[in-house]
């Protein structure tokens, strides 16, 4: 089985990817951007993707029509 | 002025926005070439006027600022701060390098700071501050009194707004073509933003070192002129020359606003007027049968700033404020009320329908219009204009007490205030009616 595993706050995975500050996160909802991190509970999280892209134009033209995502830089 | 204070502020002028675009392109970094800059041109006030204005100030000041940028970078290499940097390719790194000449084909730079200014993903509020201090150079003192922010939280804001720019992943590039058209839409709302950020009331106390009308319209300019036939920008630019061109006429000796009836024509820019009706002629979309090639595509947002513009042109052509077309407006802001849906527009179209049809025509479009616009004092007061044309004084006066409890700006306020004792002086009040 695979697993992900996720880290809050002070936590630190040693072995795993370590997120850019909330302050680099864009918020993505149907299309429309926003500065910020996503406003919900951490429960509504679904999904985890990691990508190779050279800015955040391209990543935001892979994402899906609709739904909402918050893309961060890794740190 | 000494002729090295000249040169300062031409030089800042013309080299503030390139310098930073050039830094960043080099660099990746707007804090550090925004410090950079700055500093180039503090040690161009300490040395020009003990050496000379050098003849090349582009070039001076473009030596001064790297070479600050590059002392940054190597005490930082010391301290080992590893960051995610603004995304700007190799190219653009070798291109910015190899400039000596700032002055030199280099409106590409600019070309591509707008855009990450301007970014969606960058909130509203910070494209406005990070374009008015990257692109237009003004303080961040300057833009917090614009945009009506208390001093410290504008610098905070500005701080983070950098930061973001830098290490979100916003590239520092000409969008793709695809999404041209949209992110043009979102520079264009901002530098119509700056434009009437120098308008707000009580900004006017405040001298800034650059005319912001002036520095909207250049950098529409050098849009147009990198991005030719972009209706979006055109439109814009032609609504901005057209609004420009009465600056020398909105205030009086006392700084009271001077409404556009009585504004002294002949003080008109009409050199802008004229450049104006121009580029609105050149938006005209192509009549039925017609072979012309259309003027490419127009956004919702082209043909909004084309509407304002010939609503605008009207007035900006009538010889006097007796001979404006005022049907001819009241169907522009049919259109646009159509287009948009804005109760502030609605408002505008009737004022314009009673000064074509009679007050009762106008008064019939402000029916709903308190609940849209619950706290816009402006409906009131344009209610009582309307009801005083159509003879119903007691109503009006109403109508402007209510106004009167609604307004914030001073200079209304006057006026308002005035235009009720006008009414009271001329009106009979009936004994039980009169409450002071």
């Amino acid at each position: 089985m695979r697993f992900v595993v996720l880290a809050f706050g002070p936590a630190v995975l040693p072995a795993g990817i370590t997120l850019g500050p909330v302050d680099t996160a864009t918020s993505v909802q149907d299309r429309a951007l926003r500065d910020g991190t996503f406003d919900g509970p951490a429960s509504a999280l679904t999904g985890i993707q990691v990508l190779e892209a050279s800015d955040l134009d391209v990543v935001l033209d892979q994402l899906p029509a609709s739904g909402t995502f918050e893309v961060r830089p890794v740190a | 002025m000494t002729v090295s204070d000249d040169a300062l502020a031409d030089a800042w002028q013309a080299h503030w926005s390139r310098l930073i675009g050039l830094l960043i392109g080099q660099f990746a970094r707007p804090d550090l070439a925004e410090d950079a800059v700055s500093d180039a041109f503090e040690a161009a006030a300490r040395h020009w006027p003990v050496d000379g204005v050098p003849t090349n100030t582009g070039a001076w000041l473009l030596t001064a600022a790297r070479r600050r940028v590059l002392d940054r970078l190597r005490s930082e290499a010391v301290q080992r701060k590893k960051e995610p940097l603004m995304v700007v390719d190799d190219e653009m790194r070798a291109a910015a390098a190899a400039v000596v000449d700032p002055g030199a084909h280099v409106a590409d730079e600019q070309l591509r700071l707008i855009f990450a200014c301007c970014h969606p993903a960058i909130a509203p509020d910070d494209r406005v501050a990070l374009t008015l201090r990257f692109v237009v150079g003004l303080t961040t003192t300057e833009i917090g009194r614009l945009l009506l922010v208390q001093e410290s939280t504008m610098a905070a804001r500005m701080t983070r707004a950098k930061k973001r720019l830098a290490s979100s992943g916003i590239p520092f590039a000409t969008p793709a073509a695809s999404r041209l058209d949209e992110r043009l839409d979102v520079v264009a709302t901002v530098v119509y933003l700056a434009f009437t950020s120098g308008y707000h009331p009580g900004v006017g106390d405040v001298p800034l070192r650059v005319d912001l009308g002036d520095e909207a319209i250049r950098l529409l300019r050098v849009l147009d002129s990198l991005l030719p036939d972009r209706a979006v920008v055109r439109s814009l630019l032609a609504l901005l020359l057209l609004q420009h061109s009465r600056r020398d006429t909105r205030l009086d000796a006392t700084g009271a606003l001077i409404l556009l009836p009585d504004q002294d024509r002949t003080r008109w820019h009409r050199d802008e007027i004229t450049e104006g009706v121009t580029l609105l002629e050149s938006l005209a979309p192509a009549g039925p049968g017609s072979t012309a090639a259309p003027s490419g595509h127009q956004s919702r947002l082209a043909t909004e700033y084309r509407l304002q513009a010939l609503i605008a042109a009207e007035h900006a052509t009538a010889p006097t404020a007796a001979d404006t077309r005022w049907s001819v407006i009241a169907d522009l802001y049919a259109q646009l009320e159509a287009l948009t849906g804005s109760p502030v527009v609605r408002l505008a179209r009737a004022v314009a329908v009673a000064e074509a049809s009679g007050p009762d025509a106008g008064l019939q479009l402000l029916d709903g219009l308190d609940d849209a616009l619950p706290r816009h004092h402006r409906v009131p007061a344009v209610r009582a204009e309307l009801l005083r044309r159509a003879g119903h004084p007691t109503a009006a006066a109403a109508a402007y007490r209510a106004a009167l409890s609604l307004v914030t700006n001073p200079t209304e306020r006057t006026h308002l205030e005035s235009r009720l004792s006008d009414l009271e002086d001329t009106t009979p009040v009936p004994p039980e009616s009169s409450t002071r």
